[in-house]
């Protein structure tokens, strides 16, 4: 039998060959730049696994039916983050597969950067144990920490851009190694190093090393899609993405609102107190260019007497974290009144 | 300061770029060598000769002793040829086949008598010696590589990593 060829068909027969014969999930990473085709790739290769998939329910070697239409894949099986994807997996059927096209740059963002991360550790646990094939586009690797990275199975790459509606694709296994797929994922750590150090563009360089490092599998050819698809994929997945990005930048953490409000009454309440500005001064000083008063006089006392009145916050309540949106800090007069309470009825026992 | 660091990345990839160059080259030349050992002729002299030119004229002498070596090795190749071409009425020829150790022999060609090298055998491994001065000088300038067994790659690297048999797959 001749030797089978590095195809994405190929490709999709693994994965279910894992799944059968080995009862595990297999986690493929695609990265590269925007409009690459990271997408059309995830949807090329995703095509080819349903292929295999449906034959293998036709065979009876699969309960799971994969749907005949893409918008019933695109709303119950793709996500744009994790945090979405997290709540689809509950209702997924085994063997089937998870599609995280993550569009949105959240790398810029350091907190929600980390919950991502927290996210998408959870993801791979869960797809693990459904053996779930798990695609997971990503436009930057510094999304990824090492450990979610040590757990990827392959990783596509894409370093060019598309001519003639074809684009190239590099297939990079990662080491069984757990002490090196840890520490060096994808053998990719020297390569970036390499090429940062490089400081200019060397044409062909990322491929030179890619091709030099033994990570590296071979490389593939996909086509675009038809534009129906495309057009589906925008509006079902895609577009409700932005929507939910729009909205995570336009309002900000309850944590962080009451975090600034806090430094500018203490602002207020040092200015008064410490240095004598009347409650007029402060009013000017929270006017703006136009003339518009943002806070009264008034509004400005009232703030004051506020912190006059605060008592000193625990160390705890004072380090505001993402976590303190979901649970309440007590005030410590209620603590001291509750231990106050405990400690006369001790007594009156006695 | 910036300029440096450029110039030292471009010439670090140059390197690399000539010990793979070079690597072949000397790979080349040592087969033509071989075979000019395995049947010594004066034809298959000739292409070890010019193999072996090459792979020295292309060793890279940025500093003077790397040129004076380099020199040193060329003139011993200049020294063979001379022996194979040069008029044996002049000094310099018989001083090279001297250094040879080769046996001049007469061969009838009509009424003359025409002087040959009758141990050809002797050119070859004088060659073989120069091959291996000049291998041991790109060693030092470090533009010797070891030309490893080609990696796995493909479906079969998948398929090895992953221990899995071809016509299983079909059955998936």
């Amino acid at each position: 039998m001749a030797s089978p060829r590095l195809t994405l068909d190929f490709l999709a027969r693994i994965v279910a060959y894992r799944q059968k014969h080995k009862e595990s999930d297999t986690f493929i990473i695609i990265y590269g730049r925007r409009r690459t085709g990271k997408s059309t790739l995830g949807l090329q290769l995703l095509r080819r696994y349903l292929k295999v998939k449906n034959k293998q329910y036709r065979e009876k070697k699969t309960t799971w039916k994969p749907e005949h239409r893409w918008a019933q894949h695109f709303q119950k099986y793709f996500a744009g983050d994790a945090m979405d994807m997290l709540k689809k997996i509950k209702s997924l059927p085994e063997e089937s597969y998870v599609f995280v096209d993550e569009g949105v740059d959240v790398a810029s963002w350091q907190h929600a950067m980390e919950t991502e991360q927290k996210n998408l550790k959870e993801l791979i646990l869960k797809a693990g144990k459904r053996k779930l094939l798990t695609i997971f586009i990503t436009p930057s690797l510094r999304l990824l920490s090492k450990d979610i990275l040590a757990q990827a199975h392959y990783m596509l790459l894409i370093d060019s851009e598309p001519r003639d509606d074809k684009n190239v694709a590099h297939v990079l296994s990662n080491y069984d190694d757990p002490v090196l797929a840890e520490n060096n994922p994808f053998g990719l750590y020297p390569i970036i190093k390499r090429i940062t150090r490089a400081k200019r563009h060397v044409p062909g360089m990322l491929y030179n090393l890619i091709s030099s490092s033994d990570s590296y599998v071979g490389s593939l050819v996909y086509k675009r899609l038809d534009t129906r698809i495309y057009e589906l994929y925008d509006a079902l997945v895609k577009e409700p993405l932005i929507y939910r990005q729009r909205q995570r930048t336009k309002y900000v953490s309850k944590a962080l609102y009451d975090k600034t409000n806090y430094v500018l009454n203490t602002v207020f309440y040092n200015l008064y107190t410490k240095d004598n500005k009347s409650l007029a001064q402060l009013e000017r000083l929270a006017t703006d260019k136009f003339g518009n008063t943002l806070l009264s006089s008034s509004t400005i006392k009232r703030r004051i007497n506020q912190m006059a009145e605060a008592t000193r916050p625990d160390d705890e309540a004072l380090s505001w974290t993402d976590e303190d949106e979901a649970g309440i800090v007590l005030p410590r007069e209620y603590l001291e009144s509750e231990l106050e309470a405990i400690s006369d009825t001790n007594e009156s026992e006695q | 300061m910036k300029r440096k660091e450029e110039t030292l990345e471009t010439d670090d990839w140059r390197h690399e770029y000539e010990k793979v160059v070079l690597s072949k080259k000397y790979h080349a030349a040592a087969r033509d060598v071989a075979l000019a050992i395995q049947r010594p002729e004066k034809t298959n002299i000739e292409t070890a000769m010019a193999s072996l030119y090459e792979y020295v004229a292309s060793l890279p002498a940025a500093k003077q002793s790397t040129k004076t070596q380099r020199q040193e090795i060329l003139a011993k190749i200049d020294t063979a040829y001379t022996a194979l071409y040069g008029d044996l009425r002049d000094g310099a020829t018989l001083k090279a086949i001297q250094e040879l150790g080769l046996k001049i022999g007469y061969v009838r060609q009509g009424i003359n008598k025409v002087p040959r090298i009758t141990n050809l055998a002797r050119v070859s491994l004088y060659l073989r010696d120069v091959l291996a001065e000049a291998g041991d000088l790109a060693t030092r300038m470090g533009l010797r590589v070891t030309i490893y067994e080609p990696p796995v790659r493909g479906a079969r690297k998948i398929l090895e990593m992953e221990g899995i048999d071809p016509e299983e797959l079909e059955d998936v």
